[in-house]
């Protein structure tokens, strides 16, 4: 079993790169193959089922990167497949089954669609990963992959997509930047990255970094599981082909948060404020996702608000962290993800067929398509928790799970269901029931395939709970870190308690709630605290403080940039001088010559000053320079004074290539100019000298220069050591600038280049930083 | 716009100075110089080329992209090579040959040192080449794309 770990995910690769050249010869029909694919790696997994939901994990592992986190630290690819994995797998594999085939008829005839394929392949994978991992780094890997090919599919959908793709890219990137925190937070504290490991460390519970990791992870989950207040990337995210949204936003990606929110719970149980914090957004979420979906118009709108809802439910009960609300936590991710798919998979055939998702003009539809409307009924039951379909049970569960903690928490957590069993008859009657004659046509039954068969799993699995009964059981063990194996007897019938009263309250209020608001077909406006503008403002904030920052930098003026460069650089090195100073009256004093040097060089400058002539002014700047040079000989540093004299002779020649395009003399300047200029230039000199003054007194000796000095000839066989520092000690330093120097050369080509580009075309507009 | 006595200097000068930069480059370990050192005196020589007719004259340096790529796997080898036989980057071997009777230090140290001299010529090259043609394209060369001096053409 171990080593069927790898191969699952290595299968699903190759699939992923078996696509591009069948969709050329099979064309649209390939979705059943690459949903076969699926069910084959699930099958793949299946030998070991026993033995894992007995507690015996299937592991794989291998090193990585060897010491990543100091000796023995070494961050591993390793894979364990229990019973928590061991569900979600089940999920995203047979789920992603039925999707891939789905796609078949969902692309039209005649057409291809390689792109969205093999990104929903490699997203299998991805989340197969993440589920599998058990090493932190891997699962934050696998977290992130999915996060990218979200983007990706949402994206493809060209321009309509590229807002609400970037949108969900920033949140639920920023969830995983959380994430690697927290996690290394985590690593840290147990000194390990397996994760296994990390969950039963005792110095994890007890370590002082607990509450920032929870803070983190919270916020991980909260992004990527659409909780309040980051809910509104989902409902963007619906621009996307319904494959893609019932694959990505509906049964599995938005599940990785309640996967990890599971996994953690031996962890987040010893976080004081977790439960009542997590409950109380958990059921905020349901709460305005319940709302959301009762005001929504379009069909696919709905079901994303119906999603967060559902999540910040499961979210809600997870969090409640005892083994009965584990296992009916799971219980209902796995309903949610049945009538969920089917839901939306149903919603993209009458999309297909009638050409709208308006619930303004569908209604109706059980006349033009019955058997669509028979898979919507069966799903809507089971989403709004009608006996005997799988949402029933499951909701009794958590109902169950909440009042084992408080009854009055079942209450109110039996109004949020209100909502639920709501927007289900909306959905359900606003398009399939009602006056309206409906409009399109029956879709052929290779198209309803799919829908109808997740809807079956919700009836079949109510109904026959045997084998679900030990899969959560397993999957709740194993996420609670439960000593013994935990059986939650799952049934329909638990007699006259008060889970099935609330149950049936929801139930009755729901259609009361649906008869009074929910059948209304009002279109709402944005309000105020329509999350995608709210984060498009906060988006442009951040944008405009970059550009803020960044403006002086992208002066055309030389005189902009150069200023504030050189105040930074002047500024900084003051700084230093400042608390690094030594003595200045220590400085011994050099031959009187120097005095000499310094009367020409402040004579040569003082004419500088006064001559109009470009190349005149360039030469006595030079003449200044090779003073100076004079000046390191005297003080015999015959290293510097070659430098000084070459890059003296250098930067005089290149001046007056700089000039050679510019009128001979300077222009006259305003005496406000001239003033501004001359304030800087006496302070910038000032300031150059007194940085000398409080460096240049003798300093004891460095350990470090003595250790140069003493190895240099010993380690690199030269005796300049200025050189050996340079080319030996020091080379990856020297590598590092010397990369910096090619690119800052391939930059000036690319500048001026892009000038004689610009000048040809007509058009020389330097290209904005606009995203 | 040149004049013959700028012109005749430079010619003269450019051997020598060449010369120059290569022996300082290779005694840069052990005293003053090195490859900086080295390009800078290479640089002095172009750059007094540009100031007259680039095109004439001795010993034409190779464009930027050339000197940068090329500077850049000399330098390259020399610290990953090490690697090849067993060592740590950037070890440095020494060995002292006799041409001519004179003992002559070398060390491998020198080559990554070329690279350095290579890659600061190469930038040189590049900005000389990009302030020789302020104009270019707008005025006189509208229809021989200049070449900025990466070697390659648009």
């Amino acid at each position: 079993v171990t080593s069927t770990l790898p191969l699952a995910l290595a299968s699903l690769l190759v699939v992923a790169c078996l696509i591009p050249p069948l969709t050329r010869a099979l064309g649209r029909d390939v979705g059943w193959l690459v949903g076969a694919a699926f069910a084959a790696v699930l099958a793949l997994l299946l030998p070991g089922v026993d033995a894992v939901l007995h507690g015996e994990a299937a592991t794989w592992s291998t090193v990585w990167v060897a010491d990543l986190f100091g000796p023995g630290g070494d961050a591993r690819l390793a894979l364990k497949l229990d019973g928590l994995a061991l569900l979600f797998a089940i999920v995203v594999l047979g789920i992603g089954a039925l999707v891939l085939a789905y796609t078949a008829r969902y692309t039209a005839k005649g057409e291809r669609d390689t792109r969205t394929l093999v990104l929903l392949t490699v997203f299998a994978a991805a989340m197969l990963t993440l589920v599998l991992a058990d090493d932190v780094v891997l699962l934050y890997v696998g977290w992130e992959l999915t996060s990218v090919v979200s983007f990706l599919l949402i994206a493809g959908d060209g321009v309509a997509g590229s807002t609400p793709a970037r949108r969900a890219f920033v949140v639920t990137a920023a969830g995983g930047l959380c994430l690697l925190a927290g996690l290394t937070l985590l690593a840290g504290a147990a000194g390990t990255t397996s994760l296994t490991e990390i969950l039963a460390s005792p110095e994890v519970a007890a370590s002082p970094v607990l509450p920032a990791v929870g803070v983190l992870v919270l916020l991980a989950i909260g992004t990527k599981s659409a909780l309040v207040p980051f809910g509104f990337w989902l409902r963007g995210a619906m621009v996307a082909p319904t494959p893609i949204s019932t694959y990505l936003h509906a049964a599995t990606m938005v599940k990785a948060g309640i996967y990890l929110l599971a996994r953690f719970t031996p962890i987040t149980v010893e976080i004081g404020w977790w439960t009542p914090v997590v409950v109380t957004l958990g059921l905020a979420t349901t709460v305005l996702g319940g709302i959301q979906a009762l005001r929504a118009i379009d069909l696919k709108s709905l079901l994303a608000g119906s999603t967060v809802s559902q999540l910040g439910f499961i979210a809600a009960t997870l969090a409640l962290g005892t083994d009965e609300a584990l296992a009916a936590g799971l219980l209902h991710t796995v309903a949610h993800a049945a009538f969920k798919a089917s839901l939306f998979t149903v919603t993209g055939v009458v999309d297909h067929e009638t050409g709208t998702r308006d619930l303004r003009q569908l209604g109706g539809l059980r006349r033009t398509m019955p058997v669509t409307t028979v898979i919507a009924t069966v799903a809507a039951l089971s989403m709004a928790g009608v006996p005997p379909f799988l949402g029933f049970v499951s909701k009794e569960a958590v109902l169950s799970s909440f009042h084992d903690v408080s009854p009055l928490l079942m209450i109110a957590v039996a109004l949020a269901a209100v909502l639920t069993a709501s927007y289900s008859l909306r959905f359900v009657m606003g398009a399939f029931y009602g006056p309206r004659d409906g409009i399109g046509h029956e879709a052929p039954a290779s198209f309803l395939f799919a829908p109808a068969a997740v809807a079956a799993i919700g009836l079949i699995a109510g109904l026959w709970l045997s084998p679900l009964d030990s899969l959560i059981g397993g999957a709740a063990t194993d996420a609670g870190a439960a000593s013994e194996p935990l059986h939650p007897h799952l049934t329909l019938w638990h007699g006259f308690v008060p889970p099935l009263f609330a149950s049936l309250a929801a139930l009755l209020g729901g259609v009361l709630a649906w008869w009074s608001l929910g059948r209304r077909e009002t279109v709402h406006p944005p309000g105020r605290f329509d999350g995608p503008a709210l984060f498009d403002r906060f988006n442009a904030r951040v944008l405009a403080t970059g550009a803020a920052v960044a403006k002086p930098f992208l002066a055309l003026r030389p005189v902009t940039q150069l200023s504030w460069i050189g105040a930074t650089v002047l500024g900084t090195v003051a700084a230093v001088a400042a608390a690094n100073r030594t003595d200045p009256s220590a400085i011994p004093n050099g031959p009187l010559a120097e005095w000499g040097v310094v009367v020409i060089a402040a004579f040569a400058l003082l004419v500088a000053t006064r001559v109009s002539s470009r190349l005149g002014t360039a030469a006595l700047i030079g003449g200044i320079g090779f003073l100076v040079t004079v000046f390191y000989v005297l003080r015999r540093a015959p290293d510097l004074a070659m430098t000084q004299l070459l890059i003296e002779a250098l930067s005089v020649v290149l001046i007056v290539l700089v000039f050679r395009g510019l009128p001979e003399e300077f222009g006259r300047s305003t005496r406000r100019r001239r003033i501004v200029s001359g304030v800087a230039a006496v302070a910038a000199g000032v300031m150059a000298m007194g940085v000398a003054a409080a460096l240049l007194g003798p300093r004891p000796e460095s350990e470090i220069s003595r250790y140069y000095l003493d190895l240099a000839k010993e380690e690199t066989g030269g005796s300049n050591v200025v050189n050996t520092i340079l080319v030996d000690f020091r080379g990856l330093d020297t590598m590092g600038e010397i990369v910096v120097l090619a690119v800052a050369c391939i930059g000036v080509y690319v500048v001026t280049r892009r000038r004689q580009h610009g000048a040809r075309g007509g058009g020389d507009t330097p290209r904005r930083q606009d995203r | 716009m040149t004049s013959p006595l700028l012109r005749l200097t430079t010619h003269a000068l450019i051997v020598p100075l060449v010369l120059l930069g290569v022996y300082l480059l290779w005694r840069g370990h052990n005293e003053p110089g090195g490859g900086f050192i080295a390009a800078l005196v290479f640089g002095v020589a172009l750059a007094l080329r540009a100031l007259t007719d680039p095109t004439e004259g001795p010993l034409r340096f190779p464009p930027a992209g050339i000197l940068l790529g090329g500077g850049m796997m000399v330098a390259l080898a020399a610290v990953v090579g090490p690697l090849l036989v067993g060592d740590p980057l950037l070890t440095s071997y020494e060995a002292h040959v006799y041409p001519f009777g004179i003992d002559v230090h070398l060390s491998s140290s020198l080559v990554f040192d070329t690279g350095v001299a290579l890659i600061v010529v190469g930038l040189l090259r590049g900005v000389i080449d990009a302030l020789e043609h302020p104009d270019v394209g707008g005025t006189e060369d509208e229809d021989e794309p200049v070449d900025a001096g990466l070697g390659v053409r648009p």
